[in-house]
């Protein structure tokens, strides 16, 4: 029994413990004190230990019980309600306070368990229990409504506290709109003052700046007069918006037109500063800049500036080269000849600078100068002018280059043309050997200078690509070596016809002292030693060219490009040089050539950059440009030689000419070939693939030929003519037909013979004989004058024959031929001269009429003349020679009217006895 | 040149004077014969194109050997002749009668000398070219103009050559009739025949004498000129001041004596020459005026030059070889501009004509 008493009575102590802290809670609600509550858990506490110490069955029948009792009391309550665990239900139903309490049960467990005092002990403890509980109850009621009454009375007084309130608050809210319009007027009233002070705060500001402004002129120009010139720029600077905005108008109009005169003369000044000082150049610009200067005008103002100091170089530059043709007295020295710094340019003493030191010199000014100022402008400017600047640098630089090509082609022709020049001069001879000669014709220290030149350019390769200075540097090269070669040709040409000219002028010269008597013997032979000097000069001249060239040709850097070309350009000039020194020589002769273009400048095929730099270059001496004008001026006063306002050209440069081009037809040419072969191994000589060589040596021997002919016919023509002058004295100024009787040949035979040996003179410098002449004085006038005697015979027998008679005879002799070829030796051209003068005498003749001392004068004449005749013809010539003679003896008995010949022997007898002449 | 015609007959004495006749429709010649010690005569040489023939028509005796023959420019049978007897030089005027052979003299001109200065032999005779009763004679040392007043010949006026020259030809300009050319040594002289003075002269025309003068028919202010250093400048007269000619060939290897223009275009000339060739120029350019003023680019071309004009520029075109000796006289037909005479010392005549292609279309 005690195990199932012990759960009950915990159970039991738990449902106090509940109840309490209702009560407790309660009471706090209520806010009564513990005291009555502690009142009624006492009896519970005594109650819980009395019934578990009554009760004591065994739990299961006390739980059985229990319920029993419980449904048993008050009204049999199923035993559903029991909790199935089998816990006791006593606690349950004693617990008045649990909501399980079933009162009818209670009651009649109890009634069932205890017994009737401990009922009515019961009794009157719940009794009591009861009444304390109403009593209890009554008091909570009390204080309850207590504390009812106690809100209600404070809820009421709240209200008419808060009733009250009312009317204040709408009091104070008044009042505080009142006081916030009052602050509103105020605030309005002091806004106007404020905004007042505001405006003229602002105008002071203003003021303050325009009392700048009409300062502004006074102080730039303040900064002007004490050449500040930065600051007359800030101060212009700073003033500048403002004109622009407002200097229109009003009285800052003249301000604005002052400043801006100060303006424009403070940019004047600036520019002319950028001219002058190179240093500040970039400052300058800056200043300029802020000046309002369009960048455009700024940068070809700056641009121009550059020029104009490069420009400046290269002026110097020519004045050295002018200085170094002056040198080697090439031309007079020029009037203004300042170099600022000649230690500079390489000038020792007097001495001038090499090709190369001028070069190297040249360049580094140039091209430092140009290379500094490119660099500063593409400081100073953006990318917007670059092309502003590559134009000008590119036109600066084009022209340094011709300015380069011209002098560097220059100058080591002019060192080679001062040799020439020299050794003209300086000896009286017609030697013309110099040792120019022996010199590449400056090819090789051009060829450094070339070097130097390409590789200074190519530095400007990283600061303007886009002038491709590598290929300006190819151009350069190009060109001067062009110009060197044009040079070095026109130059040989220009001696050799400048050397003709020598010979010319000597010629004419010594004609007049040539004493008509003189034996050739005696003279000296300048004929021939100018021939052997000129034609010295062209073969070696041009081969040495030609050698020259090897040096661009072994430097392959120089003709990368265009090999091809040059070869042709070498052969174009050499052809050219041969073409034109013919022209020269024919002008010279005052002759003309037939189907030839006239020769074009030598130089005009180059480029137009070159030749505009090569006319300041010709100042340098006999100029390439004007190759042509002593040749021409030659060739207008020869023109002339007809109207007699001129003589014409002596007979023996006629031979001296026609000589030469036989030589150069005959040898230079194929000279030049070879030496072109060498030098130009498998290009060029006809070797050329489909374009036809540019020197074609055919062409040019052809022209040769035909001028060689064309030389030595005018030669002959003119010995021809002034034979024919002494011809025609012989047969025309005696009264033939009151002739005396004939005691000898007159002295105007000698005369003829005189010419005849003049022409031989000039003609044995130059013209070798043939092979006969030695052996002819034996041979030849014995054949020859049994043949004469026995035409002599039949002219006389003629002179009764008929007309047909006379046409027969003739069948049987050569016709002699006067438009026949003249072959380039000496009898043939003597035959020639000899058969133009006879041809005159018989033409002569046969306008006379003769009587018979006159015909027979005639006779002893042409026997006179028989003899030394044939000291000047071969063979065959000299035969015709005699026919001639015969000619003219037939002719002079057809024109006698009393035609009686002398006998041979007494023609002998009078040759004997006649006084010799002369 | 394949084409070639050329057809001769050979007198039989030396000749040196030849002359086309006008008049006639065929082409005719009239050659006198120049022997010192025979009968001399004049002969009438008449050309047939069609059968290639030239054969003489008439012959007429001429005792003294003739120098010039010079046919009446309107009459065509009057015929003036200078001829040389034993050294006495006369100028005689005949008329040709077809039915007779000898000539019919009309008149012959005086050799007398009104101031005494010697007159010398005449050189050249030259008729008026429009009046038929004038003409002018060339002396060595005189130029005289007459007047026909039938019976008699008188001198209407005389000028002096002036002492340096001795006058060799004569030219009567054809245009203005006022104005006629001598040939004096290496100069021309223009005279003004009105005054009978020397109006204007080209010193040194020619290197060498001066052979002969032709004026173009075409052109006023024209002509040519043939000397003995073998050229034949053309000259434009207004432009003679300078001396200088138009054009200048070297055209012969000897003297020139005859240079003739082809009446009918002045771009045909023919050229006789000592060195026994005759030559053919054919000049369009010159006779299209085109240099006909020198300037300064085209003096360069009044320096002799080769005579090579067969590419179509001015040159000779043709050289006739045939002949054994000098050539002294050439005269275009007056009636066929195509054919030309040429006459050599050997008394041989020969015809020519000229070849298609310088033939000038429409005639």
């Amino acid at each position: 029994m005690a195990a199932t008493e012990a759960p009950t009575a915990a159970n039991a102590a738990d449902l106090d413990e509940k109840s309490k802290r209702v009560r407790s809670l309660l009471s706090s609600y209520y806010g009564t004190p513990q005291a009555p509550g502690s009142a009624p858990s006492t009896p519970t506490s005594t109650d819980g230990p009395g019934t578990p110490a009554s009760a004591g069955p065994s739990p299961a029948a006390a739980a059985a019980a229990a319920p029993k009792s419980l449904a048993g009391a008050p009204s049999g309550r199923p035993k559903a309600m029991l909790p199935p665990s089998g816990l006791p239900a006593t606690p349950r139903l004693t617990n008045i306070d649990s909501a399980t309490f079933d009162a009818e049960r209670y009651l009649q467990q109890l009634l069932k368990q205890t017994r009737l005092d401990a009922l009515l002990v019961k009794h009157i403890e719940m009794s009591t229990e009861i009444k304390s509980l109403d009593s209890d109850m009554q008091m909570l009621v009390y204080e309850n409504y207590n504390k009812f009454i106690s809100a209600t009375d404070t809820i009421r007084s709240m209200k008419s506290n808060v009733d009250g309130m009312d009317a204040n608050m709408q009091e104070l809210n008044t009042v505080i709109e009142s006081v916030a319009g009052r602050s509103q007027s105020v605030n309005n009233k002091l806004q106007q003052r404020r905004d007042h002070i505001e405006e003229l705060n602002q105008v002071r500001g203003l003021l303050f700046k325009l009392q700048a402004v009409f300062d502004l002129p006074r102080r730039v120009r303040t900064a002007l007069e004490q050449d500040a010139v930065e600051i007359a720029v800030d101060h212009y600077a700073e003033a500048a918006p403002l004109l622009k905005r407002y200097g229109h108008k009003g009285a800052i109009r003249r301000v604005a037109e002052e400043v801006d005169a100060l303006a424009r003369e403070l940019s004047k000044r600036l520019k002319a500063r950028l001219m002058t000082q190179r240093d500040d150049a970039a400052d300058t610009i800056k200043l300029i800049r802020r000046l309002g200067e369009p960048v455009e005008s700024l940068q070809e103002d700056f641009l121009q500036s550059m020029r104009a100091r490069l420009e400046g170089i290269l002026v110097e530059a020519h004045r050295v080269v002018e200085a170094v043709a002056a040198h080697y007295r090439l031309s007079p020295p020029p009037a203004d000849l300042r170099i600022k710094d000649p230690a500079g340019w390489g000038f020792e003493g007097e001495t001038p600078p090499g090709l190369q030191r001028f070069v190297v010199e040249l360049d580094q000014r140039f091209l430092t100068e140009l290379a500094q100022t490119a660099a500063l402008f593409e400081e100073l400017f953006e990318a917007g002018g670059r092309k502003r600047l590559i134009k000008v640098v590119k036109r600066s630089l084009s022209e340094a280059a011709a300015f380069e090509a011209a002098s560097t082609a220059g100058v080591p022709m002019d060192a080679a043309a001062q040799h020439g020049h020299h050794g003209r001069s300086g000896s009286p001879s017609l030697r013309l050997t110099s040792p120019a000669l022996q010199r590449d014709w400056g090819s090789a220290s051009l060829a450094d200078a070339l070097y130097t030149i390409s590789n200074d350019i190519t530095r400007l390769q990283r600061l303007l690509p886009e002038l491709s200075p590598q290929d300006r540097g190819v151009e350069i090269v190009e060109g001067v070596v062009r110009l060197h070669i044009g040079n070095c040709f026109s130059c040989l040409e220009r001696r050799a016809i400048s050397s003709l000219a020598d010979v010319r002028s000597k010629l004419r010269e010594s004609a007049p002292t040539e004493a008509p008597g003189s034996a050739p013997e005696e003279q000296p032979k300048p004929l021939a030693e100018a021939f052997t000097a000129l034609s010295e000069l062209v073969e070696r001249g041009a081969e040495s060219i030609l050698q020259g060239m090897r040096v661009y040709t072994s430097r392959q850097w120089v003709l990368r490009s265009w090999q091809d070309v040059f070869v042709d350009l070498v052969q174009g000039q050499l052809q050219h040089m041969f073409l034109s020194l013919l022209s020269g020589f024919l002008a010279m002769a005052g002759l003309q050539q037939a189907g030839m273009g006239s020769p074009s400048t030598p130089l005009a095929s180059h480029s137009s950059g070159l030749q505009g730099a090569l006319k300041s270059q010709g100042s340098t001496g006999e100029g390439p440009p004007q190759p042509a004008s002593p040749s021409a001026s030659s060739a207008a006063s020869d023109r002339q030689g007809g109207s007699g306002s001129s003589e014409p050209p002596p007979t023996g440069l006629v031979l001296l000419l026609a000589k030469l081009c036989e030589f150069l037809e005959s040898q230079g040419v194929a000279k030049v070939m070879e030496v072109l072969a060498a030098v130009f191994p498998g290009q060029g000589a006809g070797s050329g693939g489909e374009q036809p060589p540019a020197f074609v040596a055919g062409e040019v021997a052809r022209r040769l030929r035909l001028a060689a002919q064309q030389l030595l016919t005018a030669f002959v023509a003119a010995h021809g003519r002034r034979l024919s002058l002494a011809a025609r004295r012989s047969v025309d100024s005696p009264d033939w037909l009151q002739h005396k009787e004939p005691r000898g040949p007159r002295p105007v035979c000698q005369l003829i013979l005189e010419r005849l040996s003049e022409a031989e003179a000039e003609a044995g410098q130059l013209l070798e004989d043939s092979g006969s002449m030695m052996q002819r004085p034996s041979s030849f006038p014995d054949t020859l004058s049994s043949q004469a005697v026995g035409t002599s015979q039949a002219a006389t027998s003629g002179v009764q024959s008929s007309a047909l008679e006379r046409n027969v005879a003739r069948l049987f002799s050569e016709r002699v031929r006067f438009s026949g070829r003249i072959e380039f030796t000496r009898s043939s051209v003597l035959a020639g001269v000899a058969r133009l003068g006879l041809k005159s005498m018989v033409e002569g003749a046969r306008l006379q009429t003769l009587g018979r001392a006159g015909l027979q004068q005639l006779q002893l004449d042409v026997h006179y003349l028989r003899q030394p005749l044939s000291r000047y013809a071969n063979n065959s010539e000299g035969a015709a020679l005699w026919q001639l003679l015969d000619e003219v003896l037939s002719a002079a008995m057809e024109r006698s009217l009393e035609p009686v010949l002398l006998d041979p022997p007494v023609v002998e007898r009078i040759m004997a006895a006649a006084p010799p002449l002369s | 040149m394949s084409e070639q015609r050329s057809v001769s007959y050979g007198l039989k004495l030396p000749a040196r004077s030849l002359a086309a006749l006008t008049g006639p429709e065929s082409s005719q010649w009239a050659v006198g014969t120049t022997a010192l010690r025979e009968e001399n005569e004049i002969l009438l040489l008449d050309h047939d194109p069609r059968t290639a023939s030239l054969r003489p028509i008439r012959s007429y005796a001429h005792p003294e050997e003739v120098w010039a023959i010079v046919p009446h420019p309107s009459k065509p049978t009057q015929v003036a002749t200078l001829a040389n007897s034993g050294g006495r030089s006369c100028a005689r005027i005949f008329t040709m009668e077809p039915a007779q052979s000898a000539l019919q003299p009309a008149g012959e001109l005086g050799t007398g000398s009104a101031a005494g200065a010697p007159l010398g032999s005449f050189k050249a005779l030259r008729w008026h070219p429009t009046a038929a009763d004038q003409l002018i004679t060339v002396s060595e040392s005189r130029l005289r103009r007459w007047i026909i007043r039938d019976p008699s010949i008188d001198m209407a006026s005389d000028a002096s050559a002036g002492d340096l020259h001795q006058l060799w030809t004569a030219a009567w300009d054809q245009h203005d009739h006022s104005r006629l050319l001598t040939a004096g040594g290496s100069n021309i002289q223009a005279w003004d025949l009105r005054t009978m003075k020397k109006s204007s002269e080209i010193e040194a025309a020619h290197q060498m004498p001066v052979r002969d003068i032709d004026f173009s028919r075409q052109e006023p202010h024209r002509c040519v000129s043939g000397g003995d250093d073998g050229r034949i400048c053309f000259w434009d007269l207004r432009h003679i001041k300078a001396g200088q000619p138009v054009q200048a060939f070297l055209a012969h290897a000897h003297w020139v004596w005859q240079v003739r223009y082809n009446p009918f275009s002045d771009a045909l000339l023919l050229s006789c020459s000592s060195d026994g060739t005759v030559g053919l120029w054919h000049t369009p350019s010159l006779a299209a005026g085109g240099s006909s003023t020198p300037t300064p680019a085209t003096s360069a071309a009044t320096t002799p030059r080769s005579v090579l004009g067969r590419d179509g520029g001015d040159g000779k075109v043709h050289s006739f070889e045939d002949h054994e000796d000098s050539v002294y006289a050439g005269a275009w037909s007056t009636s066929d501009p195509t054919a030309f005479a040429s006459l050599c010392y050997d008394g041989r005549v020969t015809v020519y004509s000229v070849p298609q292609q310088y033939r000038s279309k429409g005639k």
